[in-house]
């Protein structure tokens, strides 16, 4: 309330008005049906687990972290889920920092009940070890521009978010077989998620008398509404939670019709959401694919560059996940595997340049009887990726091409 | 609270000063109370206490636990009051903190005794299980749902009705094999045994408004003190805790002369506070 | 666990599917309030005082054409089994607060009263299932006990959904059984739903009828409590000696 309060002063009487009127001739100010969503636009981001949704103007982001805690007493089996909300003042003037208001709590409750109590996630597949430790999963939204219908955007944002959230494979070993083991994201697979359906939220507003409702109001809207309501269903026509806090009355026909319309845009919502994580995965698979490519490169003997295995191994594990933007090697290809892509976007530079070029001493190429060639000639091409399969035989890939150049064949 | 005009607060002050106080009672005396047992099923004791206008609730739960490493044989009672935003807007969010944790220290003082648990006026010693391994916790809580002032008589004569109204349950211990063991204790549903309150005192406010001493003030009554001595006494007369609020400086004998005052109104509280848990006993029993 | 007993069809407490627990209403149970109700639904035992309406306390929250409505929602420490502490305005008190907040604005006349605040303060006493709806039945008496005027009585009941049957008005062990928990409230003489909330998954058609269920309880309350409040009223009336 208070929040609504304090904006309602910025808006003004002839705006309000002509909402209200417009919307009895089932208009809409920006030119929408009643029961018409904004554009629904679905990003990921470079980590696991991190998602960015547009809905029209709203932006939500959301971060999926794991950690492994001691689970509650009354449910040794279960890991646990937690969502939590930062209304970043960024987004809306009447956000604060620090304490979450009403509508926070209220935000980060809807979204947790039909996650949770409609058991979306499979908690039972995070325990790891009985009664002493769980899988804790926490959902961040941080709410980055509010143009109004907050809880669907955070809602999908949290569901890819989760759909794409990989966590790390753990096993019991050591020396009692009692320590739990983590392993890294390059020895292990990391594991995705059990989610058995997917919980979209969608809102309608109520103007007027209970009888007129809009879907997905725009902030502007959300200021003149009456009442809200959100249902929050899965494809399969299960009703997972509703949040009427409220307001305006509104007939319970009514709100059976409205179901029925919250059932249609559920399964198409589901629909975006499914096609664009399937896309990011198979994004990510090819990427994985080509990264296995070096590695199979490096079982390949050598001739001219005697090394220890071991530090082959640790090589190939920094080249695999790491880009650098410069080329260390010519594509002449003698003696060297080297991943080369460049990305323009790349966030730490010196993590991955640094992994690279203090590798192990004697992995050095200036130090060990390679040809002076190599040492002389570097120039750097940016967006190359070399892959020496063997003496004088180099698959040499760019962006668009893949070109294989062999002298020899593979020993 | 709306503030009060002059006008009150002179009828106020001239009304005590001639033992005619605004709701027809004289200054020694307390407003009607009455009291209810059993409020609250599913705690150990409860108890409901309407002093006019304000209105208490206290529960009392019983939990095992581990005494005090320097008292092994003793129990441990704790107090928690809290005051509801129902008695007042004030007393909304934090806002009631402050007077909670004052009257929850004061009847710590009062009923509780020193660190050492000496003198307390709940016999700690009869908490105790096993001797240094398992004894009861008691944890009373106060809620304070109305308030007309007198918040501490109120609550303190709550606190000795639930009390009697207290059932601890039976427990049977089977000692562990070797002394250091934790003794495995086996916690009766059926049998209950009534808690002894002999020893529990009476807390009595008297409040001094400009040159008389009042019991029982209300809330507009209060507005106008230059201070209070809350004193508790038992069924002996004895003193068992002392607490004075406000500002105003006090006369070492008007301490004195409050006290004895105290002493006198508290025989009588405590002989009302007796036939009152009597008369719920009974018709708890009838029912 | 079986929470409709196959053979006599009755619950655990021994009610019938259809069956609401006893309630009970009382109006003016806090002097010092404008208005207060104690409302019991079975076990659980909820207090309501009203305060208001009165000067607006934080003039930067003071609206110019209507009423402020403000309330708080607290759990005694005693009023679940296990006694806990209660940290006040953790989150499931933050939405319960709003949620009985702007249930009760709904029907409350703010317009009459502009630049004014009114408080409501509901405390629990004793929780046993549906305190939700014994705060907002609980608001519905003091209100009118504070004579804010409201175009009509909001009273809320809850049902659930268990052992293929929907269930009306679920205590604490029904409600923890991880069923279906549908609250609603309705604007009795308009018949218009103004609280609806769900949690666990529900099939739609099911939905409908536990919805259904629940506003029949409600209509039941709502009775009640008009008759709670003609009852008070001719008091009022024989004190005043017409």
């Amino acid at each position: 309330m208070e929040q609504r309060l304090a904006n309602t002063w910025r808006m003004t009487n002839n705006e309000k008005k002509f909402i209200e009127s417009v919307l009895a001739s089932d208009l809409r100010v920006d030119g929408r049906r009643p029961f018409d969503y904004r554009d629904l636009t679905i990003k990921f981001g470079r980590e696991q687990g991190l998602s960015e949704v547009q809905l029209g103007q709203t932006r939500v982001m959301s971060y999926v972290t794991s950690q492994l805690v001691q689970p509650y007493r009354d449910r040794p089996n279960e890991g646990t889920l937690s969502i939590f909300t930062e209304f970043s003042p960024m987004a809306d003037p009447s956000f604060e920092a620090g304490r979450p208001g009403e509508f926070a709590v209220e935000l980060g409750r809807v979204i947790d009940r039909g996650l949770r109590e409609s058991s979306a996630m499979d908690m039972e597949s995070l325990c790891v070890v009985v009664g002493k430790s769980v899988w804790s999963i926490r959902v961040d939204l941080h709410i980055v521009d509010n143009g109004g219908n907050l809880i669907d955007a955070a809602n999908i944002a949290a569901l890819v978010a989760l759909l794409t959230f990989r966590r790390p494979d753990c096993t019991l070993g050591g020396d009692d077989g009692q320590e739990l083991i983590m392993h890294d994201a390059e020895v292990r697979e990391p594991l995705p998620l059990i989610i058995h359906h997917l919980p979209i939220a969608v809102t309608f507003a109520v103007f007027g008398e209970g009888n007129i409702m809009v879907i997905d109001p725009t902030h502007k809207e959300e200021m003149v509404m009456g009442g809200k309501m959100t249902f929050t269903m899965n494809s399969n026509g299960d009703i997972c939670a509703v949040q009427k806090a409220g307001g305006v009355g509104v007939m319970s026909s009514i709100i059976m019709q409205c179901l029925q319309i919250a059932s249609a845009k559920a399964a198409d919502i589901t629909s975006k959401i499914k096609h664009a994580v399937e896309i990011y995965n198979t994004e990510r698979a090819s990427q994985k694919a080509n990264h296995y490519l070096l590695e199979v490169a490096n079982q390949v003997s050598l001739s001219d560059v005697i090394m220890k295995e071991k530090q082959v191994e640790n090589l190939i594990e920094h080249l695999a996940y790491m880009p650098l933007d410069e080329l260390e090697n010519s594509n002449q290809g003698d003696a060297l595997a080297v991943d080369t892509r460049t990305k323009h976007e790349s966030i730490s530079q010196g993590r991955y340049t640094r992994a690279f070029v203090r590798g192990p001493a004697n992995w050095d190429p200036y130090s060990r009887g390679i040809s002076s060639r190599l040492a002389t000639s570097f120039p750097t091409l940016p967006g190359f990726w070399c892959v020496l399969l063997g003496p004088k035989t180099f698959l040499l890939e760019t962006e668009e091409t893949t070109l294989l150049h062999a002298e020899n064949s593979l020993g | 609270m709306v503030g009060l005009s002059e006008g009150e607060k002179r009828f106020i002050r001239g009304g005590i000063a001639q033992d005619l106080r605004t709701d027809g009672r004289q200054r020694l005396h307390y407003r009607p109370i009455s009291v209810e047992t059993g409020v609250i099923p599913q705690a150990n004791g409860s108890a409901r206490v309407r002093l006019g206008a304000t209105d208490v609730i206290v529960s009392i739960k019983a939990e095992l636990g581990k005494p005090h490493p320097l008292q092994p044989d003793k129990g441990k009672v704790a107090i928690f009051i809290d005051c509801s935003p129902t008695a007042a807007p004030m007393f909304e969010g934090r806002g009631g903190e402050e007077l909670s944790t004052e009257l929850s220290f004061a009847l710590q003082r009062c009923l509780l005794g020193g660190r050492s648990g000496a003198g307390a006026g709940i016999d700690l010693s009869s908490l105790v299980i096993v001797e240094g391994k398992v004894c009861w916790d008691l944890y009373i809580d106060g809620l304070v749902v109305s308030s007309d002032g007198n918040l501490l008589d109120a609550l303190a004569a709550a606190i000795k009705v639930a009390l009697s109204n207290t059932g601890i349950p039976k427990v049977t211990v089977n000692l562990g094999a070797s002394p250091n063991d934790q003794p495995d204790v086996d916690v009766s549903d059926e049998e209950f045994l009534q808690f002894d309150t002999s020893g529990v005192p009476v807390v009595v406010t008297l409040t001094k408004v400009s040159r008389h001493y009042i019991v029982d003030a209300t809330s507009e009554e209060e507005s106008q003190m230059s201070s209070a001595v809350s004193i508790s006494v038992n069924r002996h007369g004895h003193i068992c805790g002392l607490t004075k609020r406000g500002g105003a400086g006090l006369d070492p004998s008007v301490i004195l002369d409050m006290i004895s005052v105290a002493k006198h109104v508290g025989e009588q509280l405590m002989s009302l506070l007796d036939s009152e848990i009597a008369a719920a006993e009974a018709s708890a029993e009838d029912q | 666990m079986e929470y409709v007993d196959s053979l006599t069809g009755f619950r655990l407490d021994g009610r019938r599917p259809n069956d609401m627990r006893q309630i009970r209403g009382e109006i003016g149970v806090v002097a010092k309030a404008d208005g207060s109700a104690l409302f019991e639904m079975g076990n659980t035992k909820v207090i309501a005082a009203v305060y208001g309406p009165r000067e607006v306390q934080n003039r930067s929250q003071q609206v110019n054409n209507q009423a402020l409505v403000r309330c708080e929602y607290s759990m005694a420490n005693f009023s679940t089994g296990d006694r806990a502490r209660r940290p006040k305005g953790d989150r499931r008190s933050t939405e319960i607060s709003l949620v009985i907040r702007q249930t009760m604005e709904a029907c409350i006349l703010t317009h009459l009263m502009p630049r004014s605040q009114i408080d409501i303060f509901v405390q629990v006493l004793q929780a046993d299932g549906g305190t939700r709806s014994a705060c907002i039945n609980a608001a519905t008496l003091a209100l009118a006990d504070a004579g804010i005027p409201m175009c009509d009585i909001v009273t809320s009941c809850s049902a659930g959904y268990l052992s293929s049957t929907p269930l009306l008005d679920l205590n604490y062990i029904e409600d923890s059984a991880g069923g279906p928990d549908v609250t609603v409230g309705i604007l009795a003489k308009m018949d218009k739903v103004t609280l609806l909330q769900m949690d666990a998954k529900l099939p739609m058609d099911i939905f409908e009828n536990v919805m259904q269920l629940a506003i029949e309880g409600c209509k039941a309350i709502a009775q009640y409590i008009r008759g709670v409040l003609l009852e008070n009223t001719k008091q009022l009336e024989c004190r005043r000696g017409v």
